[in-house]
């Protein structure tokens, strides 16, 4: 094309610019911008010189970066995370499937139906609400779990308040909340397979069972794959907003992920360079993360993010 | 035989799950109705709906709500206004610098610089302590961006065609052509933030500082720390305090602070369903 010509087409299209600026500018101020922020990881800044000490603060390498791999809790803490990820994952990344599975099973609509509603619920509810309800039920003192364990003659067990059972709780609630929202991805694809497959494995005399292994399962595999690169880019998050309304000191053995520690130590603290140190290092392995899932799934030629 | 045993047991599952759900709504309502402070027998105290008037007579709890729906109402129009501009700018396949800005923000969904950073952002450009605080931040969300812009992509390409012969300008074609024809999944989207602002938190514990500007949920967090507080000094406070127990208070404020989630929820649900459905198997 002639620079002429294509400049005639870039005219052409200024009311799509305009339209696009506003949300461009938007990106830029709060997306790009902050990202220039990512410097005071490098530096002693103080909140006080304002968004311009982000270039005049003095530099102080990589001294954070020391102060967050070498302090006390960085073991614990990355291990933390590591670990109500990985349970997460590990527990929460079945059930939705598991559960589309059932319920494709259901022929009777309306009790399909109700089971769906009910079941997306509570991934309408705020964790304030979830963990409000939670610790209500869990209380030592008064919950009605702990009551009906009473009843049977054990003790009484403080689920949010002891190191054994914490993490249980953290993940079995996230579980409760999302599977019914999750599952909804996987009953939509489950919808779009032929069920001419299904007619022609039930010829063959399958069971039910067998088709679900056997077609259902391989056929939602590039949602499945797509999906699950998504929750191991998150590994470092392990969901602060739960963790952060259900802990204590008491199970901050357990409890304390990356972003309590950050939020404790870097906001409250106001140690901001300390705190945008250990966000960048989180943002940096959650990319490598994702590029390393999806190139995964590439090699076992599994649906990609791109 | 095998068959109809296996069905019963899917089925026994599934209703067993829903309950499991169900429950805890069913023991908060039953509580905060009762004044006995432990329902261990799941025997019905004296019926009372002192808890609510306890909470519906706290001022905060009304200014509270009213940020919320305050900031819900202005949030979302904000959002849509900025979330379809951007995805139909971009949904014109030929226009020159489309994949530069399409990479642009799908990039912040994967990097991001962090809430430091963005925190310095947002203060340094005074909104600190402001309402739009809650808002200006979060103003778009690159997925929905993405369904939005997928479904400007399917719409056929005749109806702007025939605008455009008609001597329309892009703009009349898009106020006139494009959003009426867009109705559905806009009013999804806005469901969808519409939610996000409604029990959206953080950023208020981040920027706010004065309690008159607490959305419900902040003011619900407070509630139930303070009623935790409470019960360690038990049998401070007025005579009837003691009548109303801090657990029934707590959980007559999560009754009504999920009401209205609860109760649109099922006219609305469909649209969600039908908006991740749409968007996620096209995308």
């Amino acid at each position: 094309m002639t620079a002429a010509k294509r400049w005639r087409t870039v005219l052409s299209y200024k009311t799509m610019y305009l339209m696009v600026l506003p949300g461009l500018v938007y990106y830029a101020l709060f997306h790009y911008l902050p990202m220039s922020g990512l410097l005071i990881a490098f530096k002693d800044y103080s909140p006080l010189d304002g968004f311009k000490g982000i270039f005049t603060a003095p530099w102080i390498g990589l001294e954070n970066f020391d102060k967050f791999f070498g302090s006390y809790y960085f073991s614990k803490i990355l291990f933390n995370t590591i670990i109500i990820s990985a349970l997460k994952i590990a527990f929460g990344f079945p059930a939705p499937i598991l559960l589309a599975l059932l319920i494709n099973e259901v022929s009777h609509s309306a009790f399909k139906r109700f089971v769906q509603t009910v079941s997306y619920l509570p991934h309408f509810l705020s964790w304030v609400v979830v963990a409000g309800i939670l610790q209500l039920l869990l209380s030592p003192s008064f919950g009605i779990v702990n009551d009906w364990i009473a009843a049977l003659g054990l003790e009484r067990i403080s689920f949010l308040g002891s190191n054994e059972y914490f993490r249980s709780a953290i993940v079995a609630s996230s579980m409760w909340k999302e599977v019914g929202w999750a599952s909804i991805i996987y009953l939509a694809a489950i919808a779009g397979i032929n069920p001419e497959l299904y007619e022609a494995a039930q010829m063959d005399g399958a069971s039910r069972f067998r088709q679900a292994i056997g077609i259902t399962l391989p056929s939602i595999r590039n949602i499945i794959s797509v999906i699950f690169i998504l929750n191991v880019g998150h590994l470092l998050d392990a969901g602060f907003e739960q963790v952060f309304l259900l802990y204590s000191p008491q199970v901050y053995q357990v409890a304390d992920i990356i972003d309590t520690y950050v939020y404790r130590e870097g906001l409250l603290r106001i140690n901001y360079s300390f705190a945008a140190a250990v966000g960048l290092f989180k943002s940096v392995v959650a990319f490598v993360l994702i590029m390393a899932a999806n190139r995964l799934a590439r090699k076992l030629e599994a649906e990609t993010l791109w | 035989m095998v068959g109809r045993l296996s069905q019963g047991l899917i089925y026994a599952l599934l209703l067993l799950f829903s309950l499991s759900v169900l429950f805890p709504f069913a023991y908060l309502i039953a509580v905060s109705l009762t004044s006995e402070t432990v329902l261990s027998h799941m025997s019905w105290g004296k019926v009372t709906l002192g808890t609510y008037r306890l909470i519906f007579a706290n001022n905060r709890f009304f200014d509270s709500f009213a940020i919320s729906v305050g900031r819900t109402a202005v949030g979302v129009a904000l959002n849509i206004l900025f979330s379809v501009l951007l995805a139909y700018g971009v949904s014109k396949r030929e226009m020159p610098g489309r994949k530069a800005i399409m990479l642009a923000i799908i990039f912040t969904m994967v990097f991001s610089g962090g809430i430091i950073p963005t925190y310095i952002v947002v203060t340094s450009l005074g909104l600190s302590n402001q309402f739009l605080a809650m808002i200006i931040p979060s103003l778009i969300n690159a997925f929905y961006v993405i369904l939005l812009r997928n479904f400007f992509m399917e719409l056929p390409p005749s109806v702007e065609e025939s605008g455009k012969m008609d001597g329309a300008t892009d703009t009349t074609i898009f106020f006139r052509i494009i959003l009426p024809m867009s109705k559905p999944v806009i009013a999804t989207i806005s469901l969808f933030y519409a939610v996000y602002h409604w029990n959206e938190w953080f950023s208020v514990l981040l920027y706010i500082r004065q309690s008159d500007l607490w959305p419900l949920q902040v003011l619900l967090r407070n509630l139930i720390m303070e009623a935790n507080n409470m019960e360690t000094m038990m049998g401070i406070g007025a005579g009837d305090l003691v009548a109303i127990s801090p657990e029934s208070i707590k959980m007559a404020t999560l009754i009504v602070a999920t009401f209205p989630v609860a109760v649109l929820y099922p006219f609305v649900q469909k649209y969600f369903i039908k908006g991740i459905i749409v968007g996620s198997v096209k995308g």
